[in-house]
């Protein structure tokens, strides 16, 4: 057996070695490429960068709603410096009690029908978008929110997925509707790498596509300044 | 500390309503693969359900005794940890038997959750 070895020359038995070292290693390599920062992920929550600018306590629940809009609100948001369109007596009923210091009777109407209806609120120290759907009597009020500050660093949005069908033919509509303040002409949807781009028309913003996801975070374009 | 605060982050009334957390800090595979989302037991006075995010956005919705969704699902941005995402309030189905279900709808990648209810 010693012997057939020996008539293998010494380089090529060098080349099988090496061939099968690198085999070994790739199939070892293939098989916890993906498996091993999912397993990592479970044991080990992983630090991320949070884009809320909440810090939420239980005094926040408690803040007295707002008599009128704050300066800041007003300056920034076109939305806010038009005729207040209450929120509907159903949304209030829904809901019981206001948090964040959110005033219903300040709020803003946005153009977006289906498949919600949807209002942009002040409140102390934070704005909220409400989403009304309405199905024969029934319904569901849906609600976003952040702090103005946020608002106005990146905008603030309400995504609505909604599904239609099972399986194969099951078919996904998604809405954005939201807020951005005024220095902004565009805000950025972004979500798994993929973003789209929205205009932004008079301080709100609307889109409806077959995305199945939502933005994970949104992103100000603003209007370039004036040049000296 | 997401799940020890979120009561607080849905308006609840204390003196009418009971909370409780569910799913909490739970880990939701991509969209679209077993293990997406996660629901609550279930309330026939459930009127409020709400999602807190973390790396990713996340949705809430409501669904009956078959899991079967009431609503389209409201969602989130990432992030929002320790305040609420989203929030949905039901109303016209008092006595119904609900659940509160969360969902991760990105496509790519799993994601840690937080849900809460108010009944």
């Amino acid at each position: 057996m010693g012997g057939r070895l020996t008539l293998i020359p010494a380089g090529w038995r060098f080349g099988v070695g090496l061939l099968a070292f690198w085999l070994i290693a790739f199939g070892l390599w293939s098989l916890f490429r993906d498996s091993a920062p999912e397993q990592a992920a479970r044991h080990l929550r992983p630090a991320y960068e949070t884009q809320s600018s909440q810090k939420w306590d239980r005094s926040q629940s408690e803040l007295p709603v707002i008599p009128h809009l704050e300066d800041r609100q007003r300056a920034s948001f076109a939305v806010f410096r038009t005729s207040p369109e209450p929120l509907p007596r159903s949304m209030r009923l829904a809901m019981r009690r206001p948090a964040y210091g959110i005033n219903w009777d300040l709020a803003q109407r946005l153009p977006i029908k289906h498949p919600a209806r949807a209002w942009a609120a002040p409140g102390d120290g934070y704005i909220c978008i409400f989403t009304l759907q309405v199905r024969r009597g029934s319904g569901a009020v849906g609600a976003t929110c952040d702090t103005t500050g946020g608002a106005l660093d990146r905008g603030l949005a309400a995504t609505l997925l909604t599904e239609r069908g099972i399986g194969a033919f099951q078919k996904i509509s998604r809405a954005i509707v939201g807020i951005a303040p005024d220095r902004a002409h565009e805000i950025v949807a972004e979500a798994s790498g993929a973003a789209v781009r929205i205009a932004v028309v008079d301080g709100v913003f609307v889109r409806h596509d077959a995305v199945p996801s939502p933005p994970d975070r949104l992103r100000l374009v603003e209007t370039a300044g004036p040049t000296n | 500390m997401a799940a020890a605060t979120m009561f607080f982050a849905i308006g609840a009334s204390p003196a009418q309503a009971a909370s409780e957390n569910f799913c909490t800090s739970a880990w939701l595979a991509p969209y679209g693969s077993g293990g997406d989302r996660c629901y609550s037991t279930g309330h026939t006075s459930l009127y409020n359900a709400v999602v807190v995010t973390h790396e990713r956005a996340g949705c809430v919705d409501i669904a009956n005794g078959a899991n079967e969704l009431m609503f389209s699902w409201m969602c989130g941005a990432a992030g929002s940890s320790p305040a609420t995402a989203a929030s949905i309030y039901d109303f016209g189905h008092e006595g119904v038997f609900r659940k509160g279900v969360i969902r991760n709808n990105n496509l790519s990648f799993g994601g840690w959750f937080d849900g809460a209810l108010s009944y």
